[in-house]
């Protein structure tokens, strides 16, 4: 069977629960993958965070999904939708990079350790814990999640895919 | 990529974005200040998002992006020069009023 591949991009949730789908966030720099997997429904979620909180919005965001304390949450609940076990998800993260650590960039945020530290926070708080991780470092990462197996992968720039 | 090689770039990209902040300086009569020069090589995608990021976060969601394209008498370079105004600089108030 053909893979589908379906693109997660930067500010979106897709979840799914046909086995040809596979969900992929396509160059994680800063940015966050979280994904849920229920192994006995076959249901996978990922989310794509931009940012780690809409806390230092003035405004109410228009897009909560691009904060990964408003997406997370958001994304469980519509895993749970489409059929998906709270006590059975598999729970993964991926990205939150350093990508701008050059002399050149002054007054950066540390944007991928605090998106990687708010979304272990969430998960926490929720009653998750991680089953596996690849976080940090300077590099950008793709990952992919496998809706019919469960199995997730993580590419760097030049390198093969890897489970995760 | 080498070192020579990224040094060069680095240059190649201080020099472009120098002479194009200076037209615009001329043209908007604010004044704009360039930062040191730096290369990432990495998937498109992850740097320019994680650029984003930095600019977005304290500011607006929208971004301008001007695009270009290298060219003189017998060759065009294939690359994109893109220009990620800080939403803070005084450039912005330019963009704002048009």
């Amino acid at each position: 069977m053909a893979d589908n591949m379906r693109s997660v991009s930067i500010g979106q949730i897709v979840v799914s629960n046909s086995v040809a789908d596979v969900l992929v966030a396509y160059g994680l720099g800063s940015c966050v993958a979280v994904s849920f997997y229920d192994p006995q429904r076959k249901v996978g979620g990922m989310l794509h965070a931009l940012l780690p909180s809409a806390a230092n919005k003035n405004s109410a965001p228009d897009n909560p999904a691009k904060f990964v304390d408003l997406g997370v949450p958001l994304l469980l609940e519509q895993v749970l939708k489409l059929g998906a076990v709270q006590e059975r998800l598999v729970v993964r993260i991926c990205g939150g990079a350093s990508m701008l650590t050059s002399p050149g960039f002054k007054n950066t945020l540390n944007i991928g350790e605090r998106n990687v530290a708010t979304a272990r926070k969430v998960l926490s708080q929720l009653g998750f814990s991680i089953k596996a991780q690849d976080t940090g470092g300077n590099s950008g990462r793709t990952a992919k999640l496998y809706v019919a197996t469960g199995e997730m992968t993580v590419r760097t720039m030049g390198q093969k895919e890897r489970p995760l | 990529m080498d070192d020579v090689a990224q040094s060069a770039m680095a240059e190649i990209g201080n020099i472009s974005v120098a002479s194009f902040l200076n037209i615009l300086s001329d043209q908007t009569g604010h004044s704009i200040v360039p930062s040191p020069p730096a290369v990432i090589i990495d998937m498109a995608a992850s740097i320019l998002s994680a650029v984003a990021a930095n600019t977005m976060e304290f500011a607006s969601d929208k971004l301008i992006i001007l695009d270009t394209v290298f060219k003189d008498a017998d060759r065009i370079i294939q690359a994109k020069f893109w220009v990620l105004p800080n939403p803070d600089a005084n450039i912005m108030q330019y963009f704002k009023a048009k």
